[in-house]
């Protein structure tokens, strides 16, 4: 059996393409179906996020896997076939592996450590769960992503700092004030970029929130939706003593706050620390406020600097995510390994063989008056005997090994005879190896 | 029973020297694994507690009053240091995980007094009648407290400064690693507020405690010339008016922790002026003890 991925992602293929072949979350259990009667596949798994789809299966064969997937990818949406292979990516093997567990550890995502795709992943394992469309392999494979995702989770960098504007801002305001929990923020103006900060604002804890806009109407509906105030916008400067933290983004050509206000501001506040974030282009707030007591002013530029230098510092934990994720690629293969049948088979005959030479010479020390003739005969019989046994369940094993439920028999054979699953290690070297080239990609 | 003190001692200064490459480490380090962190707080614990066994062995072996002397007293500094640091870090572990960046300074300040305790080691400074007295005992133990938690203190104004500075200069240079692993400016500031109200009371203590002991005594009644105790008031001046001008002006922030670094050159000044050869010439001081801190 052989895992095999095949997907397209927003490295692949357009939004227009993405857009039309996803696979929304009601409709898995009967795409599930669809799938896993063909009868090459085995097990099937079926992620479907905004970026990517990918339908993650087991089968006997992989070219007649990777032929059933498209097969059923183009009969499901109803698409040419060669115009969706001009779209797909396929991975086997130990490359399917690692890429499921980077795609997981959000290595291969769009925003490199973005935190939905592990639950997205998660989901589409569930929905293929309850369907009874995975078994043995995905179970464990999928179990396996999951650890490897949040080793990378926890044990790197990779998501702890904000690549968007918003969040930096928050980030910022964050090492000013130890917790946004019961500060007041000011919203200049109630566009869209104010709504989006402000949002990330409150479900930070942000308890209160003053909203002032040249239109008072539309103040006053953004205030309501936060549970705040509005307040006029020719007296926004008499209510800004109350507030921690100020954003403003407006269309005004110059500055609304300049540096007479915050000094009043900061007299009626004692000297409090403010922070000021200035979204808007042209700006709104007079950098000179910056150089005040206790005054954090920032504007766009600054927001965007933050931003990139953690995209740097996120690509330099990716380095040790990917480290990490190989680690785990190693292990799982490794046991993957033990379900294929030669090694199997080897393991087995050297039980066997173990077994009868332990047996025959504790048994050849008592029997001390033998010739050097009748010893081989010993031997000969000894041998006969083990081989005739364990022809036929090694005939068997072979044969099931193509079926498609054939790795059951093989775990069966390693659980009756109690063969290890470190014992073939060394039997299946070409299996844990890893191709450098995959990772680094 | 010396030769354990003495191994004791040199553990004492291998656990200090650990715990502040870890808590180094740890700052320097991309990853923060929970282990390392365990290391660095185990070994400060680990490090806390056989100073202490030290004293108290010493105190055993010799008796009380033959223990004083630059050793115990710096040995006791190096230890109390590390408790107040420790205190910080329980207290405020939850709140704010970043605070155990301060160990990165604090843990290295108490390697450094356990190294000048060693050298300082087998000195031994006969007590005059005067000072074999309770009221003494207490009047240095607070001074221990007060100046370990200066030093908590100082550790903090800076964290709190470097901070400031990353935040200042975001469009300049980049954020880097001491914008990430530093605390918050409010905490810095919280931290710095508290630790300074702490070594305040203790310092009044301890000027309190002298000036009774000395009015106990005729031939002391000249203490307020001593410059030792000149220099003391003017750290207490320095640190109340820190927590006068926070309090009424409202002087949060860089300010008050720029004032809270310049008490500290005081206090050093303070703890070493005893010693200092010219300075005794003119002004003889009661404080010859200790090595400077008696």
């Amino acid at each position: 059996m052989h895992i095999i991925v095949a997907g397209l992602s927003h490295k692949t293929a357009p939004v227009e393409v993405r857009e039309k072949i996803t696979f929304p979350e009601q409709s898995l259990p009967e795409a599930l179906h669809a799938l896993i009667s063909y009868p090459s596949i085995n097990e099937a798994v079926i992620l479907s996020t905004c970026n990517r789809t990918e339908i993650y299966v087991v089968a006997n064969n992989i070219d007649k896997g990777k032929d059933s997937i498209i097969k059923f990818i183009s009969d499901y949406h109803e698409i040419n076939r060669n115009k969706l292979q001009k779209y797909l990516y396929f991975h086997d093997c130990k490359d399917a592996v690692l890429h499921l567990f980077r795609v997981a550890s959000s290595l291969d995502s769009m925003v490199i450590g973005e935190a939905q795709i592990l639950g997205q992943v998660k989901t589409a394992y569930n929905a293929a769960f309850e369907s009874e469309a995975t078994s043995t392999i995905l179970n464990r494979l999928f179990r396996h992503a999951f650890l490897a995702g949040k080793r990378v989770r926890t044990e790197t960098e990779i998501g702890e700092s904000a690549v968007s504007i918003s969040y930096a801002a928050v980030e910022l305001a964050k090492k000013v004030f130890e917790t946004l929990k019961g500060r007041t923020v000011m919203l200049i103006g109630a566009g869209e970029m104010i709504e989006l900060t402000a949002t990330h604002l409150v479900s930070n804890g942000v308890s209160k929130v003053i909203v002032t806009n040249r239109t008072y109407e539309r103040a006053e509906s953004l205030a309501q939706r936060y549970n705040g105030v509005a307040v006029k916008f020719e007296d926004f400067i008499e209510h800004m003593a109350q507030a921690d933290i100020v954003i403003s983004s407006t269309g005004a050509p110059h500055y609304i706050v300049t540096k007479e206000h915050v000094s009043r501001v900061m007299q009626k506040r004692k000297n409090k620390p403010i922070f000021f974030i200035d979204i808007a282009v042209p700006r709104d707030i007079d950098p000179e406020v910056a150089n005040l007591y206790n005054v954090f002013a920032y504007d766009i530029d600054d927001l965007d600097s933050v931003v990139q230098t953690n995209l740097e510092e996120r690509k330099k934990a990716a380095k040790i995510a990917e480290g990490i994720v190989e680690h785990e690629v190693l292990a799982f293969n490794s046991w993957l390994a033990s379900l294929e049948v030669a090694p199997t088979i080897a393991s087995l005959r050297r039980k066997a063989e173990e077994i009868r030479l332990r047996e025959l010479e504790k048994h050849l020390r008592r029997l001390s008056n033998l010739t050097e003739d009748d010893i081989n005969t010993l031997n000969a019989l000894t041998s006969a005997i083990i081989n005739k046994l364990l022809h036929s369940p090694i005939v068997k094993a072979k044969e099931s090994a193509n079926r498609k439920d054939g790795y059951l028999y093989i775990e069966s054979l390693r659980y009756l005879f109690d063969i290890e699953e470190g014992d073939q290690a060394e039997s299946a070297p070409g299996f844990i190896e890893l191709h450098p080239k995959s990772i680094g990609d | 029973m010396e030769k354990l003190t003495i191994v004791l001692f040199w553990l004492a200064l291998a656990f200090s020297i650990g715990s502040s490459l870890a808590y180094i480490g740890n700052f320097a380090a991309k990853t923060e694994r929970r282990v390392h962190v365990y290391t660095a707080l185990g070994s400060a614990l680990a490090a806390f507690t056989l100073l202490m066994a030290v004293i108290f062995l010493r105190v055993q072996i010799l008796g009380i009053s033959n223990t004083t002397g630059p050793f115990t007293i710096r040995t006791v500094f190096a230890a109390f240091i590390i408790a107040v640091f420790l205190l910080v870090e329980s207290i405020y572990a939850g709140r704010s995980p970043k605070v155990k960046a301060l160990g990165m300074i604090v843990m290295p300040i108490s390697v450094v007094l356990q190294f000048l305790a060693w050298h300082a080691y087998g000195i031994t400074e006969v007590l005059t009648k005067q000072l074999k007295s309770y009221w003494v005992g207490i009047h240095v133990s607070f001074a221990v407290f007060a100046y370990a938690s200066m030093t908590i203190a100082l550790a903090i104004s800076i964290v709190y400064l470097l901070q400031e500075r990353q935040l200042r200069g975001m469009r300049k240079k980049k954020p880097g690693k001491i914008f990430r692993k530093l605390p918050s400016l409010e905490t810095a500031d919280e931290l710095c507020h508290k630790t300074i109200a702490f070594s305040f009371t203790f310092l009044t203590l301890v000027i309190a405690t002298g000036a009774i002991r000395a009015e106990m005594l005729p031939e002391w009644s000249q203490w307020y010339k001593d410059p030792k105790i000149l220099m003391a008031i003017a750290t207490w001046v320095i640190y109340g008016s820190y927590l006068l001008v926070r309090s009424t002006l409202g002087w949060q922030g860089k300010r008050a922790n720029v004032f809270a670094i310049l008490g500290f050159f005081v206090a050093v000044i303070t703890y070493l002026i005893g010693n200092i050869g010219f300075v005794t010439q003119i002004l003889p001081s009661v404080h010859r003890y200790g090595g400077g801190l008696g």
